[in-house]
């Protein structure tokens, strides 16, 4: 009877370390991953469907050098009228980027007196690049655009392998 | 030999095929690439007889934007780079096609350079960009993948420039001003301070729909340095818009950053680079007594303000090393904390010293052995009575020949007693110290020796 007790306890102890053991390694592989030390350079172009009022984007290029980056999104560019948030999706991470939108860019313009004014151009089509940490080829890319502060749907675009 | 021969070859090379980049000079070198903010400059029309003009031109740019306040001030958390690209053809094409002007305005070119740089964009006459953006990102992913900003400079006399991903600028004298202006957007996020339409109307760092002084955002700077709450306009939409000045370098060039803006770039300089740039022991994890170092990017007037805690008691400020001596610590871990935060009178940011406080915490155990006998061999030192009243003696031995300063300083760590700068040789010492004038309350006594500070705390009880 007594044997049997112990059993019973040691059965326990020995489940109850083998979930210990597996609550210590699902925390590990939970944890953050540092940054890697390569990033990508994704170039992006636009083409505006001024019937719908859409824009479409295709993945022109993408480098991947060997660099660390000191990476955060620039959260500012996203109060900006006319922009663009990426979501780009790799098998465990998604890296999000802000950018101002390709096809409506904001110049100023310089007088001889040192005074500023500015003039906003629409373009049917142009390209944008972002640079970005890289870990591995993306799966997804989600871009939503902004314009003129409106929030459009995202488009998704899936890697084609 | 060798060198000269391969740059005769890249010549020859650049001269007969047209393109090239041709390496990467350093303008200036303040730390490591990874611990500092690098503007990157490329240059664009310059062919290969031309490079030395396009590095005088690049330093001519990057030292205007570092000597322009607030840049000027942390000039140290910036490195500065010239990529070399030669170009086809010298200057910047000019097509006369610009409807603001009646053209020609300067004369027609057409030039084939590196990336594509012309004025007369969009039809605007000074509107000078860089078009070959696949060129440029190409140069920048083979050359120097991690720039923070990224500057071309066009190689035309003709005033003209343009920001965006990228600034880009001629290299007429006063288009300096332009890159800077584009710096407070692409770098700082900042707003024009001119109307420049309602598309562009947001809450920004200096741009916002609130007119209360008191809720605004800017509010600490209220009343000072001609900072207030000005209207982008008389009439809507452009009223209901605030500023923060009424002559910013984000309105006009050639004027100075308001306060506003000077703080935001501040702010941004903080949050891309730690002032923390070394430190030892480098494990901050279980270590033993010993000295404790720390190395800052100091802005210049150095604004930092450092201090040592240790567990949670202050040790020590603004100095650059302390010691722990192992007989002074309880048993088990203690946590040595440096902290340091920028005091500049450039920002009154409400959350500055929230999100601008960088710290190193080491947690320091007596029963590690580790350094100590490396700071033992150079001073030892004690100071009695503690508390004093009139007088504290400090009883020092020098175990070889230095350099001694000794200051007492206040909590605030403002030195009250400097005492000695000398040359002091091997020896036992006993030096009084009169410390009469001081008023009642914790003082630290600092001895430097050849750079290295050890400090120790006393008490003045009258």
């Amino acid at each position: 009877m007594q044997c049997n007790t112990h059993l019973k306890y040691r059965c326990a102890i020995t489940v109850m370390a083998v979930l210990m053991l597996f609550s210590c390694r699902a925390k590990k592989i939970n944890e953050e991953k540092p940054f890697p030390e390569k990033a990508a350079f994704y170039t992006f172009e636009a083409i505006r469907d001024t019937v719908k009022n859409t824009t479409a984007f295709k993945v022109l290029k993408v480098t991947v050098v060997d660099t660390k980056l000191n990476y955060s999104p620039d959260n500012a560019k996203a109060n900006n009228p006319n922009s663009i948030k990426v979501e780009i999706t790799e098998s465990h991470k998604t890296i999000v980027a802000y950018a101002d939108h390709p096809l409506f860019k904001k110049f100023d313009l310089y007088g001889d007196s040192g005074e500023i004014t500015s003039k906003l151009i629409s373009l049917p089509k142009a390209q944008v690049t972002l640079r970005v940490p890289y870990f591995e080829e993306y799966r997804t890319i989600k871009i939503t655009e902004t314009v003129n502060f409106k929030m459009s749907n995202p488009i998704l675009i899936k890697h084609e392998n | 030999m060798k060198t000269n021969l391969l740059l005769l070859f890249v010549f020859i090379y650049a001269g007969v095929f047209g393109q090239s980049v041709i390496g990467v000079d350093t303008l200036r070198k303040s730390g490591p690439i990874s611990k500092r903010i690098n503007l990157v400059l490329m240059g664009d029309g310059y062919v290969t007889t031309e490079i030395p003009q396009y590095i005088t031109d690049a330093t001519t740019v990057s030292s205007y934007l570092l000597n322009t306040s607030p840049f000027s001030r942390y000039k140290n958390y910036f490195n500065v780079y010239a990529i070399k690209c030669v170009s086809p053809q010298s200057g910047v094409t000019h097509a006369g096609t610009a409807t603001d002007v009646t053209e020609p305005a300067s004369p027609i070119i057409n030039v084939t350079n590196y990336f594509d740089t012309q004025f007369d964009n969009y039809n605007i006459h000074r509107l000078i960009y860089s078009n070959d953006q696949n060129t440029v990102y190409s140069v920048l992913a083979s050359n120097f993948p991690n720039y923070d900003q990224v500057v071309i400079l066009g190689n035309s006399t003709e005033y003209g420039g343009a920001g965006g991903a990228y600034a880009v600028s001629s290299v007429n004298s006063n288009s300096k001003e332009i890159v800077a202006h584009e710096m407070g957007h692409s770098f700082a996020g900042l707003a024009d301070e001119y109307w420049a339409g309602p598309s562009y109307a947001a809450e920004k760092p200096n741009m916002t729909a609130t007119s209360n002084t008191t809720t605004i955002k800017w509010a600490p700077w209220i009343g000072t340095n001609g900072i207030g709450a000005y209207a982008y306009g008389t009439a809507a939409p452009d009223n209901g818009w605030f500023r923060p000045h009424q002559n910013c370098k984000m309105r006009y060039l050639g004027s100075p950053y308001c306060s506003v803006c000077a703080q935001t770039i501040i702010e941004k300089i903080h949050s891309l680079t730690n002032p923390i740039d070394e430190y030892t022991p480098s494990n901050t994890g279980a270590v033993g007594a010993q000295w404790f170092k720390s190395k800052l990017i100091q802005p210049n007037p150095n604004t930092l303000k450092r201090t040592w805690t240790l567990n949670s008691t202050v040790m020590a400020n603004n100095i650059d090393s302390v010691l722990i001596n192992a007989g002074a610590l309880p048993a088990g871990n203690n946590m040595l904390t440096l902290t340091v935060v920028d005091t500049t009178n450039l920002s009154r940011d409400m959350n500055h010293a929230a999100f601008h406080t960088f710290s190193i915490v080491w947690s320091v155990n007596k029963n590690i052995i580790a350094g100590l006998e490396e700071a033992k061999a150079q001073l030892e030192f004690s100071v009695y009575p503690n508390p004093a009243s009139n007088v504290i003696n400090l009883k020092y031995n020098v175990l070889e020949a230095a350099q001694l300063n000794i200051t007492v300083t206040d909590l605030s760590g403002k030195a009250v007693i400097k005492v000695d700068n000398t040359k002091t040789l091997a020896g036992q010492y006993v030096k009084e110290i009169d410390v009469n004038a001081l008023t009642e309350g914790v003082y630290f006594l600092s001895i430097t020796l050849n750079g290295q500070t050890t400090n120790t705390k006393f008490v003045i009880f009258k």
